[in-house]
């Protein structure tokens, strides 16, 4: 289940010079997309498995949707009629730039600080999916997700996590049904 | 009021956006008077440092101690290299960056006597609604910084934060300097 986010916000802008509108489907753009996300991930105790150390991986699920109109519409780029037939998802090209890190943590059920206590971020991956646009073209890397994998140790509990992704890509075009 | 962060290192990045239909869009060839002239051009502004400040929790009590501090980066340096105009004109005018779009990030970048810390949102430091330019247009979200709000349990002590703040925006001339001299970088 996608982390709840508490703050988030986005930027698009044409990654070249603008495109003839005949051509505007090759338009490639730069989305970038930050924000703050609670999250609960608690090691594993004092005297806990795994030397109190407690790994999991959470997804990441920004909107999109909200940048991808707003640059069609900003920018004036012909597309089909948006609704469930056709609604805009970003097709990632070979790069892309995510960041992510622990913006929160304590330790829990004390009241002081244990020593042994620690929290550390592992990694982080950008998600893609295949699908086909609305006209049955096939569409190989649309952004799903950001998966990030945290690490807390014996009493540290991480409940905020934040993210910095910026990602170039192409706006195509979904049927929902 | 917001506390003010002591930036200790600053970069930035400015290159021209493309603009929608309907505007000026700079060329290469004609990039000097562009830029000195064209008020449409879209730029697209990143700027990234580190600060430091000291906001201490209470050890008095076992709850999180809020607060709100404001990083203001050093924007003027970026827009006089592209722009042509010295950051601040002998008529008294001040080169300012007025947004479309925004997208801040910020990171705790320092903790002491680590009881727990927080960051839980940010946002752009409040726009001046009433700005105008120095031929009297309104430029209404003029960037000045963001502000960012932090959390400390206990014995914590936030000594640092960092940030990453990418945005899209138009270069204007205000009527007269409104912000203060840029920080070192």
């Amino acid at each position: 289940m996608a982390l709840d986010i508490i703050g988030q916000n986005w930027l698009i802008v044409p990654a070249t010079p603008l495109l003839l509108a005949s051509e505007s489907s090759n338009q490639e753009w730069l989305l970038t997309l930050t924000g703050v996300c609670e999250v609960t991930l608690t090691g594993t105790g004092l005297e806990g498995a795994n030397n109190g150390w407690r790994t999991q991986t959470f997804p990441i699920v920004p909107d999109v949707q909200s940048p991808l109109k707003f640059a069609l519409n900003f920018y004036g780029i012909p597309h089909p009629v948006l609704g469930r037939s056709a609604f805009p998802v970003f097709n990632l090209g070979p790069d892309s730039a995510p960041f992510a890190t622990v913006s929160g943590q304590f330790n829990a059920g004390v009241d002081f600080a244990d020593p042994g206590s620690a929290f550390a971020p592992t990694s982080w991956e950008v998600g893609t999916a295949q699908s086909t646009d609305y006209l049955g073209n096939p569409v190989n890397q649309v952004f799903d997700e950001l998966s990030v994998t945290l690490n807390a140790r014996r009493l540290d509990t991480i409940n905020r996590v934040s993210y910095n992704l910026t990602l170039r890509g192409q706006i195509v075009f979904l049927n929902e049904s | 009021m917001a506390i003010p962060v002591n930036l200790i290192g600053q970069n930035w990045l400015i290159t021209p956006a493309a603009n929608p239909p309907g505007t000026t869009t700079v060329t290469v060839a004609g990039a000097g008077a562009f830029n000195r002239g064209n008020p449409d051009q879209l730029w697209l502004l990143v700027l990234t440092g580190v600060g430091t400040l000291r906001f201490a929790g209470n050890t008095a009590t076992n709850d999180w101690l809020s607060e709100t501090v404001r990083i203001v980066p050093d924007v003027q340096a970026a827009l006089a290299s592209v722009s042509g105009s010295p950051v601040v004109g002998l008529a008294g005018t001040q080169l300012a960056f007025n947004l479309v779009l925004w997208a801040p990030f910020a990171a705790v970048s320092g903790v002491a006597g680590n009881d727990g810390f927080a960051l839980s949102d940010w946002r752009p430091t409040p726009f001046i609604p009433t700005l105008v330019d120095s031929s009297g247009k309104s430029v209404p979200q003029v960037f000045q910084g963001i502000d960012v709000d932090l959390g400390v349990l206990r014995s914590s002590v936030i000594t640092g934060v960092s940030y990453n703040i990418t945005l899209l925006g138009r270069i204007v001339q205000l009527g007269q300097p409104v912000f203060g001299p840029p920080a070192s970088r």
